[in-house]
């Protein structure tokens, strides 16, 4: 009796310990991103305001969130499907906020100077390019800060006359593509930095 | 069977006996209230258990509130050791229950466990803003249930992993059209193993459904590829439900009609199983797939037709089933199988064929007693009569229109239900006088 008691102690431990090192492990993913990883900062983009907010996070929209327009550039990707992996690189743009450089369905070499991120592509695009999605398009705040967040990725694009302040998206980007989320800007001055812990 | 009432059931009985002579008339009474008390119990026994379950589903829910409510307040270190204490502590004291023999209490626990790994999942996506793939979540939930179910040995972990896993797999399949996700099998087997070990009756069912919506995405999958695998697909589900009837005919005891238990269980699976298979059969026709495919379901069919004959003769023989029964699924099968070979008509007369089926099903039901039968019937005859009216209606008719058609027919469906229910009850008195 005795045995089969301690046994089941035994494999209570056993699933305890497996599970919470799963758990562990997702979030050693992430802070091992966000500590070793080569910081960006990405413009946010208005996205469709509908879709803007959706319970307490913000839909976060990027530039190179639609990979569509500059043939020169993305004509190597040739035709994309549905969940492919494609690799974006991005370098510095004039005022701060990287830009896309290049794209491709195979990881490039690392380069000085610029940053390569993995995306998924949800759709694809005619003739060429897709919608991409890199796992940093929800921004999760309390419902009051998650809404003041939104008015000001809403007015990205400012009234005429008005000058523009965008909200910035600090990203930490791992040499293998995947990126997180490190801290949000606004006209330059960090305002929210993600603790690792 | 239809039993409403034990112990009114048990006093027409004891009555009868006690007319004849058999039963002395003065122990009648003592014998009804050693019943009742005794059913008193039994209903008493599960009140716990419901409510250890619906415990564990609200401190689920309480937790991941508590923790998404107060985030900004509480750091995210202060927040991962909540998760993982409250994880820790339910899977010990699920252990600890488990020594001090409260069963049920400590399966509650073990599910709370498996439920605060799914919540912690959430939360620490919500944490690091992680915009994942969310079948990938499904899956590592999915798997974390398997392994509290396997090793805190949980019935209700695995209903929930089996549950989380089906999902996964029709998510992938149906949401991302990912493929054909084999890799589902896995943890299904295990999980199989587990429920046929424990001889765990909720789990059996689980196992069974899980299968079912695993099976439903890749037909899906395949009939969108119009792919020769939706064929294939469509022999293997006609085929598993033939010796899941042939299966349930050769446990059943001799010389007892009526289906009852796990025998039950496999044979209205596999007479819905094998009733169900035409049913998409029907969608190549719609989605016009090409005639080749259409020999395989052709070949799956004539298996199924002879599986299920073998198992009638078998039946018959040992005197286990009315011929009337031993005939209707081989000759269903066989009928669709020749009316899969492609004429004009065969949408049509394949849809007269699964009505068929179906009234067979709620007739079988009422004569074997078996209300599984009965409800699997109507719901197999409400499905095909909704696809008939969607196809012949459905371009000239308003949606609007569609739904009140599909609810006054549920309604019929329910008012016919509680008749035929009626009746049963009816029928049982009468044999009982």
């Amino acid at each position: 009796m005795n045995r089969i008691v301690s046994s089941i102690w035994t494999r209570v431990l056993l699933t305890a310990l497996v599970l919470s090192a799963a758990l562990g492990w997702i979030v050693y993913n992430r802070m091992m991103i966000l500590k070793n990883g080569r910081e960006i900062v990405l413009k946010s983009e208005p996205v469709d305001p509908r879709d803007l907010f959706r319970g307490h996070y913000v839909r976060l929209g990027y530039a190179i969130s639609r990979l569509k327009g500059d043939d020169r550039l993305l004509k190597g990707l040739g035709h994309l499907k549905r969940n492919q992996s494609v690799y974006v690189t991005v370098k510095p743009g004039a005022d701060g906020y990287w830009v896309l450089d290049s794209a491709s369905t195979v990881m490039p070499p690392p380069e000085d100077g610029k940053v390569t991120l993995k995306g998924r592509v949800e759709y694809p695009l005619f003739p060429h390019g897709g919608r991409v999605s890199y796992g940093i398009e929800r921004y999760y705040a309390p419902r009051e800060k998650a809404l003041a967040l939104e008015k000001r990725t809403r007015r990205a694009v400012p009234p005429r006359g008005r000058k523009e302040r965008p909200l910035g998206v600090i990203v930490r980007v791992a040499p293998n593509g995947r990126a997180a989320i490190a801290g949000l800007m606004l006209d330059g001055r960090k305002i929210y930095e993600e603790p690792l812990f | 069977m239809f039993v409403f009432s034990y112990e009114r059931r048990l006093r027409a009985d004891l009555e009868r006996w006690a007319g004849k002579g058999w039963v002395r008339a003065d122990a009648v009474e003592a014998m009804i209230e050693d019943a009742a008390s005794h059913e008193a119990a039994r209903q008493g026994g599960r009140l716990p258990r419901i409510l250890g379950i619906l415990g564990a589903v609200l401190l689920v829910a309480g937790v991941l509130m508590f923790v998404s409510a107060n985030w900004e307040v509480i750091s995210r270190l202060a927040r991962l050791s909540l998760l993982l204490a409250a994880l820790w502590g339910a899977l010990l004291g699920g252990a600890w229950l488990r020594k001090s023999r409260h069963g049920w209490l400590a399966e509650g626990a073990v599910v709370l466990a498996a439920g605060i790994f799914g919540a912690s999942i959430m939360l620490i996506s919500q944490m690091y803003h992680i915009e994942g793939h969310y079948p990938d979540a499904l899956l590592l939930w999915g798997l974390g249930a398997l392994l509290v179910a396997a090793l805190a040995e949980s019935q209700g972990a695995l209903v929930l992993a089996l549950g989380l896993l089906g999902w996964w797999s029709v998510a992938e399949m149906l949401d991302f059209h990912l493929g054909v996700k084999w890799l589902f099998l896995a943890p299904w087997a295990i999980g199989a193993a587990l429920a046929l070990w424990k001889r765990w009756r909720l789990g059996a069912h689980a196992v069974i459904l899980s299968l079912l919506a695993w099976l439903f995405g890749v037909v899906n999958h395949y009939l969108d590829m119009k792919s020769i695998g939706a064929g294939l697909a469509l022999g293997c589900m006609a085929s598993l439900g033939a010796w899941m009837y042939a299966g349930g005919l050769a446990a059943a005891k001799p010389a007892r009609r009526d289906a009852h238990g796990m025998v039950a269980t496999l044979v209205s699976y596999g007479a819905v199983l094998a009733g169900l298979a035409p049913f998409p059969g029907q969608m190549l026709f719609d989605k016009g797939v090409p005639h080749m495919l259409v020999l395989y379901p052709v070949q799956a069919f004539a298996v199924t037709a002879l599986l299920t004959g073998a198992a009638a003769v078998f039946g018959l023989w040992k005197g286990r089933i009315a011929w009337f029964d031993a005939l209707a699924l081989p000759a269903g099968a066989l009928a669709a199988a020749g009316l899969f070979a492609g004429m004009p008509g065969g949408r049509w007369i394949m849809a007269a064929i699964v009505l068929g089926m179906s009234l067979w099903l709620i007739t079988a039901g009422q004569r074997l007693a078996a209300k599984r039968l009965v409800r699997m019937g109507l719901a197999l005859f409400g499905a095909e009569v909704l696809y008939v009216y969607f196809r012949t209606l459905g371009g000239l008719l308003d949606t609007s229109l569609f739904f009140l058609l599909g609810g006054a027919l549920f309604i019929l469906m329910a008012f016919a239900f509680v008749w035929l229910q009626g009746r049963l009850a009816r029928g049982n008195g009468e044999t009982a006088q």
